[in-house]
Order: C-alpha cells, then sequence, then structure tokens
C-alpha cells in the first residue's frame, strides 16, 4: 500500500475511508501497522487516525483540540455536518417511504438507481416527496423531469460522500461509512436539542415541560 | 434387497400414491382431517409406521416427522433440524444401553444388534443435531439473519439464538467425556460410538458455539444499535417538519471534543506537495489544473521590464504586484525573468534549481497555458515548444520542453 497515496486521501482529501468506498486502504488502515504508520506521519501535523464507533470508517482527528486553529476547525466542522443532517434524513426517509422493506438504510446497502426511479414515478406521493426533497440546497437543481430531479438527488448524496458509485453503467450506488458518522453527530444534537427519539424519551420531555 | 430397503421402497410407493392427501395433512400443522378424498391400500404403510397418526373415524394428523419432512421439501428452515434435548436422550440412551448389555448377557445376537443399531441412529441424530445448530450460527451470523426482513425480527431471533446457544451449550457440558466413558463402560463398540464419535463432535460444537456467542452478541449490539439510529432518522424528520428554526444548541469546546469530529485543514495552510515527477499524475494534474479559476494575467511589462536585467538575481519575489499563490507561479516568473537576459529550458531549470530530473509535466502544463495567456509574450520573448508523440502513430502529443528566449 503507498503510504503517500492513503495520506493524500486522508489529509488533503478529507475523506472517511471505508470498505465501500476504499476497500484496499482500508484494509490497510485496519493493520496495526498501518495505523502506525499514519499516526507518525500526521503527527507533525497535529492529527491522528480515528475510527467511528470504533470499529467504522477511518478518518483525521486532532491530536490538540486545545489549539485555537484546531477548535476553531472543529467548531467549523460541526457547523458543517450540522447543516448535512438534514438532507440526509430527508434521503433516508424518503428511500425508506419509497421502498418499505429496505427500512432505514444502513452503511454498506445498496440503491439502485432504477428500482428507485420505478418506485417513484408510479406513486404520486412519491414524487412530491422528491419534489421537496430538490428544493433542499444539497438536491438543488432547475431540472424537470423525475429523472433528472433522482439524479441531482443521487449526485448531491455523492457530493455529500455518502454514495458511492458501485457500477456507474448500471447506476448502482452503495451507502458509505460516513453515515455512522453523521449518526453520531445525531446522537449528540438530539440530546442537547432535546429530540426524543422513542417514545419513552418523548414521554420524558413532555413531562419535563409540564 | 434387504427388509429395510424392501420398507423404503413400499413406502416410496405409499407416499406417491397417497401424495395429495399427505399434503393436505402437512398443511393442517398436526390437526385431524377426516375427509381426505380417495386413499390407496397403501395409505394403512403411513399410519403403520406412525408416518401419519390416526384412523378413518377420527381422522388423520401429520406426525412431526411428516411436517419437518415438508419444511425442507419447501426448502424452508432447511437450517433449523435441532439437536434433541440432552437431558432427554441422555436418558433414552441409557435405556438402549442397559437393553444392550442385557442382550449381551443372554447372548441374544439379533437382538444386541438391533440395539447397537438403535444406539448409532441415536448418536448420530444427535451429532446431526448439533452440526445443524453450529450451521445455523454460521449462516446467521455470515448473513446477519437475512431470512428474517424487520430489524425487530431480526433482533428477537438473534435474543432467542444467544439464550438457545447459552442452554445448549450448559447442556452438552453434562455430555463430558467421563460421562460418555461410563456409559460406554468397557464396550469397545460404544466406546467407538461414544467416546470418540460424539465426543468428537460435541467438542467442536461447543468450542464453534463458544466463538459465536459473542460474534452474536455483536450483532445483537449492531441490531439495537440499528434500531435506535432508524427511530432517530424518524425523529429528526418529525424535528424538520415541526421546527423551521432549524438547531440552536452551541457546543462547548469539551462537548466538540469528545466527539471526536473529524478536524481537517484547511488546505492552504498546510499542505502536501503536488507529486509533480511522477508520471503517472501527469493527467490527473492537467485536469486539475484547467478546473482552476483564472489566475491574475502576468504582466510584463509591470512586474518585469521595468527592471534591469543585471539585478535581477533574487529580486522577483519583492514585487509588490506579484502574487505568488504557488510554487509553480513563482518559478514560472523566476523562468520569465532570467529569459529577458538568456535562453532558458523550462526542464534545465526544473533541473537547476530544483535538483530534480525527469519531465516536470505539471509544470509544464501549466506554464504552457499560462505563457499562452500572455498576450504580450510574443513581443518580448520568443517561446519554442518541443513537443513528442505519445507513441508512433499517435496523433496526441506532449509537452517535453519549453525554451523562453529573449527576442534579438
Amino acid at each position: 500500500m503507498n503510504l503517500r497515496n492513503v495520506l493524500e486521501k486522508l489529509y488533503n482529501e478529507k475523506k472517511f475511508i471505508c470498505p465501500y468506498t476504499d476497500e484496499e486502504c482500508y484494509e490497510f488502515l485496519e493493520t496495526n501497522e498501518g495505523q502506525i504508520q499514519i499516526d507518525a506521519a500526521m503527527a507533525v501535523f497535529d492529527r491522528k487516525l480515528t475510527r467511528v464507533n470504533e470499529n467504522g470508517a477511518f478518518y483525521l482527528t486532532s491530536t490538540a483540540p486545545e489549539h485555537a486553529t484546531d477548535r476553531l476547525l472543529l467548531k467549523k466542522e460541526f457547523l458543517k455536518v450540522r447543516d448535512e443532517i438534514e438532507p440526509v434524513v430527508e434521503f433516508l426517509v424518503f428511500i425508506s417511504k419509497v421502498k418499505s422493506d429496505a427500512g432505514v438504510l444502513v452503511s454498506g446497502d445498496i440503491i439502485r438507481y432504477a428500482e428507485i426511479l420505478n418506485l417513484v414515478t408510479d406513486n404520486e406521493l412519491h414524487l412530491k416527496h422528491l419534489n421537496q426533497l430538490v428544493q433542499l440546497s444539497a438536491f438543488k437543481t432547475v431540472k424537470k423531469s423525475t429523472t433528472d430531479k433522482l439524479i441531482a438527488l443521487f449526485d448531491g448524496l455523492e457530493r455529500l460522500n455518502l454514495l458511492v458509485v458501485k457500477n456507474r453503467s448500471e447506476m448502482l450506488y452503495q451507502i458509505t461509512g460516513k453515515v455512522d458518522y453523521i449518526h453520531t453527530v445525531m446522537e449528540f444534537i438530539a440530546e442537547y436539542e432535546v429530540i426524543a427519539v422513542d417514545e419513552e424519551e418523548a414521554e420524558q420531555i413532555e413531562l419535563a415541560h409540564e | 434387497m434387504n427388509s429395510l430397503a424392501e420398507k423404503f421402497a413400499e413406502l416410496g410407493k405409499a407416499l406417491t400414491q397417497n401424495a395429495e392427501a399427505i399434503a393436505r395433512l402437512t398443511e393442517l400443522n398436526g390437526e385431524e382431517e377426516s375427509d381426505l378424498g380417495e386413499l390407496t391400500r397403501l395409505f394403512n404403510t403411513l399410519t403403520s409406521y406412525n408416518i401419519i397418526h390416526g384412523n378413518e373415524v377420527e381422522g388423520f394428523s401429520a406426525s412431526s416427522v411428516l411436517v419437518e419432512l415438508s419444511y425442507l421439501l419447501n426448502k424452508q428452515e432447511t437450517n433449523r433440524r435441532l439437536s434433541p434435548d440432552v437431558n432427554e436422550w441422555l436418558a433414552q440412551l441409557q435405556l438402549k444401553i442397559s437393553q444392550l448389555n442385557q442382550a449381551k448377557e443372554s447372548k441374544n445376537t439379533r437382538t444386541y444388534g438391533q440395539h447397537l443399531t438403535d444406539i448409532r441412529g441415536m448418536v448420530f441424530l444427535m451429532r446431526d443435531g448439533i452440526g445443524n445448530e453450529v450451521r445455523s450460527i454460521e449462516i446467521a451470523l455470515h448473513t446477519k439473519f437475512g431470512h428474517v426482513e424487520s430489524i425487530a425480527d431480526k433482533q428477537a431471533e438473534n435474543k432467542y439464538l444467544i439464550n438457545r446457544l447459552d442452554r445448549l451449550t450448559k447442556k452438552l457440558l453434562v455430555l463430558d467425556l467421563q460421562t460418555l466413558n461410563d456409559l460406554a463402560g468397557s464396550n469397545p463398540e460404544l466406546r467407538k460410538i461414544l467416546s470418540v464419535k460424539l465426543f468428537r463432535s460435541i467438542d467442536d460444537c461447543r468450542e464453534a458455539i463458544l466463538a459465536s456467542i459473542p460474534r452474536l452478541k455483536h450483532l445483537l449490539w449492531e441490531f439495537e444499535k440499528q434500531s435506535k439510529d432508524s427511530k432517530r432518522v424518524w425523529a429528526f424528520y418529525n424535528h424538520f417538519r415541526t421546527h423551521s428554526q432549524g438547531f440552536k444548541y452551541d457546543p462547548t469546546d469539551d462537548e466538540l471534543t469528545e466527539l471526536v469530529l473529524p478536524c481537517h485543514t484547511d488546505n492552504n495552510i498546510k499542505e502536501l506537495a503536488a507529486d509533480v515527477e511522477n508520471q503517472s499524475y501527469f493527467a490527473s494534474h492537467i485536469d486539475l489544473l484547467n478546473t482552476l479559476k483564472p489566475r491574475h494575467e502576468l504582466n510584463l511589462d509591470q512586474n518585469q521590464e521595468s527592471k534591469e536585467p543585471p539585478n535581477f538575481e533574487g529580486e522577483a519575489n519583492s514585487e509588490e504586484l506579484i502574487e505568488y499563490s504557488d510554487r509553480m507561479e513563482a518559478h514560472l516568473i523566476e523562468m520569465l525573468r532570467l529569459s529577458k537576459v538568456e535562453r532558458v529550458s523550462c526542464r534545465e531549470y526544473w533541473k537547476l534549481n530544483l535538483g530534480e530530473t525527469g519531465y516536470p509535466y505539471g509544470f509544464m502544463s501549466y506554464a504552457y497555458k499560462e505563457l499562452n495567456q500572455i498576450k504580450s509574450l510574443k513581443t518580448k520573448r520568443k517561446l519554442t515548444v518541443k513537443t513528442k508523440k505519445a507513441f508512433e502513430q499517435s496523433a496526441t502529443v506532449s509537452v517535453t520542453d519549453l525554451i523562453l528566449e529573449p527576442l534579438s
């Protein structure tokens, strides 16, 4: 494995590396040797390798979060990911409504554009939902056709690094490990913004407000 | 043909001739039914072997063997043939062994042989059952309970399997080597069946189960997390529908640190230099450069021509009007400066100033693009572009050198 390539992906391209985005790189990072090499190379930049939920996608984080520059960068990252939550949530709910047997998608799940297009085209409610989705800045498009709107949606998710193309000609996509990172941030936000995730919590929040 | 083979043949005929009635009975899952339509004489064979229970007056019902067989034929739950209850199996085995020993004492070879066959059958059932248990776990782990659709069902199946395996492991502990040796006594045939074959299977199964339980527990954790994540997505979806203001909470530095967010450095502050020497990146560099926004046009009159040729050394960096936004731009300006008084080869410049051999493809393509945009260049310098074909019959040429010379 070319260490330079891995470093460029992590540091320059700011990537989350999971088995679905880059299997070879991910396997290298899973090894002890790989982690030691990356940490050693990144130490000079005050960065270290870390993982989502300790077993998910790899990314770089700061070893000196107390420093003003990194503190600012972390803040910026929080604001950035916070803005990404709405389009991601809207998309996950959209797919779960369109393809009810899929449930809420998780990392590694495969989505076929053609299948979603068929399901959306056949249903007025789904079309309406898609129209709402393309109003979001992440998926904004001026195109009128359902095909183009759906493409704009998938392209937007690719830009957010939430989807990765597995087969361009067949328009086969896969959910990346970044979705787990989004869930981690959502968990944090849910706690502080007091968003009830299950019924018990909802009841507790209602009681607290009474 | 031996008697068992004949019995199988007779059973086969009975099954063939009464297939419709049997299928109907298996669908009833053990419920009794008296109206099965026309039955053949061989239907009695099925009742005599207890494959079908009952009679014409009270009605017929399918036995568990028949129901299980129908599951197998429907290719459903093929891996669910589980091991028998250990305590019950052990009690039956003890009974069979005492009968075997009695037959041995009374020197009744025929009965002895029959009991030994029964014991072999029981051991086979147990080995087959525990083998299926292990295969079933492996399939569940490998497919992440792919045969079940909803997360809630997956969680339920997973919990059930963990409990079942926990109980099974405890039960299998009963069948330790000492117990099996005691059961076999001094009978060499029983020792071979119980102490060697069965014990080996039990031991392998126990190891596989013990290794699987943590994996199952981890999978259960994953399902629970997935379920929670799914609920959270819906909660946020509802939140976005009812709250238009978005999120307001401003996390403290400690909270941000605890969240272990990715820390992405702005690339203009700290960056890894592009590997311009690597020819395999050449195409990428060209693509990258083509996507860059146009820079300020280099103005030879303002930046360069005002300087006297002998005072050129090291002065370019002090020119306020020139913004050195990157390394390549600085080198190009330096080349232009030198070319006012002498012939400058891009390749030679690269070699002399950066001590690097080979083609600086990235730099040359950048320089070529920039120089072509300097309108006043033609009146100030002579630019020679050296190219070579990518290969013999190719129409594509690549730039191998750029030479800047002062116009004489």
